[in-house]
């Protein structure tokens, strides 16, 4: 019996061990674009999906298909990459978009991207963008 | 007692299981702009091509070779001396304003620029401008598109009443005078129903410039998705030339929106317009604005930011028209700025033909 307890709060141990695990490796992600005069982010954490804007607040809770969607896409993405990759257009240099960029957190390292014009970022971070975008309508 | 021992090492054992590397990665520190890319240390080959010529030897060449080979770290010591005495060459920069001047040698890296003569007095810019309308408000009155002219006519003279540097900067040297001048031209007002125009120049193929290569071509309408206004740079397809301003942003009186009611919209633009980078140079700190008296930075500064804000190691200049702070909080173009504007006036320069050259 002693020992079938003890084994018990081993396991229970190794257990609770790797879900805490799991929580502090979870994944962050936040999307900004900002210029003079307005902001946008969108960030997820832990299910949730938030859109602030200047002027409105949107918060949804993903399901775990749609947090699978999510955790699939950025895994598609090179995250060591993402603070070299080119813009492919420059419009924000004279105010003609709003200045976007990405942040990761994965594994408890952080990720940022290099910037982009708003709404046209590099081919690697477009899925990922589409999709939280597509998430929120 | 060997249970006991196994029970710990097993509990010590699953505390640890699925422990991944914890190391956080932070971005690279960047380093000040000092351009290293023609510097070299070892001169085998020419030393060779000189002895076969002239039959001479450059003896210290030699031995610093010779050096080099034994002591693996002095390429790196040397590099670090050229390093710092490039950054201290480019700090001190041009030489200082008589009576004035920054005594550069003090290492805060501040520079001081002259404001170059180039013979050409105050250059007077033409203006038109577009009020294209989708309602009353935006309709804006002549005497807000004055304010307008008033406004730009000031920033680009040092003649605005905000100027009022705080205490402890060393801006105040590089504060300028760019002689620069506007005069309105002309007004057309148009009415339409689009109620957002957007930063693709559809607002400009509506209502196309006019004589651009002479007229600096203003439009004000609703640009919608957050932007207050949006420029050309010099260069670019005559057809689109201009800028493009909100009209709850231009002028300072009547329709006109806080914390962008003073005009300093259109004196951003009108900057981008005469070739002018943010001043954060739209990168890290090693991205430049390709003007030396301003400070580095890594990004924008919003609102208005106390002094000092420091980034990339240096205290920012957020009081430039070039940066993103409120109208209320941005009061000055520098000597540098001055001196690349008025670059493109110049006979063969890329808006010669707006100052009449």
């Amino acid at each position: 019996m002693n020992v079938l307890k003890k084994i018990s709060l081993l396991i229970l141990i190794i257990f609770s061990n790797c879900t805490a695990q799991e929580e502090v490796n979870a994944l962050e992600i936040t999307y900004s674009a900002q210029t003079r005069g307005s902001s946008l982010t969108i960030s997820y954490n832990s299910l949730i999906l938030e859109l602030k804007t200047n002027n409105s607040n949107k918060k949804i809770v993903l399901n775990k298909n749609q947090k699978e969607k999510l955790l699939k896409e950025v895994s598609k993405i090179t995250l060591t990459e993402i603070a070299n990759l080119k813009a492919p257009t420059n419009k924000r240099f004279s105010d003609g978009a709003l200045v976007g960029k990405f942040s990761i957190l994965k594994n408890q390292k952080q990720y940022i991207s290099s910037e982009f014009d708003h709404g046209n970022p590099p081919e690697e971070l477009n899925n990922l963008y589409l999709l939280l975008e597509s998430l929120l309508n | 007692m060997m249970k006991k021992g196994l029970l710990a090492l097993l509990l010590a054992a699953g505390t640890f299981i699925g422990c991944q590397d914890n190391a956080s990665e932070l971005p690279n520190e960047q380093q000040s702009k000092v351009d290293m890319s023609d510097f070299y240390l070892h001169t085998d080959e020419y030393e060779s091509k000189r002895s076969s010529k002239d039959g001479k030897e450059c003896h210290t060449m030699q031995v610093l070779n010779r050096q080099l080979k034994e002591n693996k770290g002095l390429y790196k010591k040397m590099y670090d001396v050229e390093y710092a005495t490039r950054k201290f060459i480019a700090a001190k920069g041009k030489p200082t304003k008589p009576g004035g001047g920054s005594g550069g040698g003090s290492g805060s890296g501040d520079v001081d620029i002259t404001p170059i003569n180039d013979g050409l007095g105050v250059v007077n810019i033409p203006v038109y401008v577009h009020v294209v309308y989708s309602n009353s408000n935006q309709n804006i009155s002549n005497t807000q598109i004055a304010s307008q002219i008033t406004v730009l006519n000031e920033d680009f003279r040092l003649a605005n009443s905000d100027f009022n540097l705080p205490t402890g900067t060393t801006f105040a040297n590089d504060a300028t005078d760019s002689e620069i001048e506007f005069t309105l031209a002309g007004t057309f007002r148009h009415s339409d129903s689009r109620s957002s125009w957007g930063t693709n120049n559809a607002v400009k193929s509506a209502y196309p410039p006019v004589t651009p290569s002479t007229h600096l071509n203003i439009w004000v309408a609703e640009i919608g998705g957050g932007i207050l206004g949006y420029a050309q740079f010099p260069g670019g397809n005559a057809s689109t030339d201009g800028v493009v301003i909100s009209p709850q942003y231009f002028g300072n009186t009547g329709f006109v929106s806080a914390p962008f009611d003073k005009g300093r919209t259109a004196t951003h633009e009108v900057g981008h317009y005469l070739n002018l980078r943010h001043i954060w140079g739209d990168g890290r700190c090693r991205q430049d604005d390709f003007v030396a008296d301003t400070p580095s930075s890594d990004g924008p500064n919003y609102g208005c930011p106390s002094y000092p804000t420091t980034n990339c190691k240096s205290a920012d200049m957020t009081m430039n028209y070039m940066d993103y702070t409120n109208d209320a909080c941005m009061y000055m173009f520098t000597d540098g700025q001055r001196n690349r504007m008025r670059a493109i006036f110049a006979s063969g320069g890329a808006r010669a033909s707006l100052a009449g050259n």
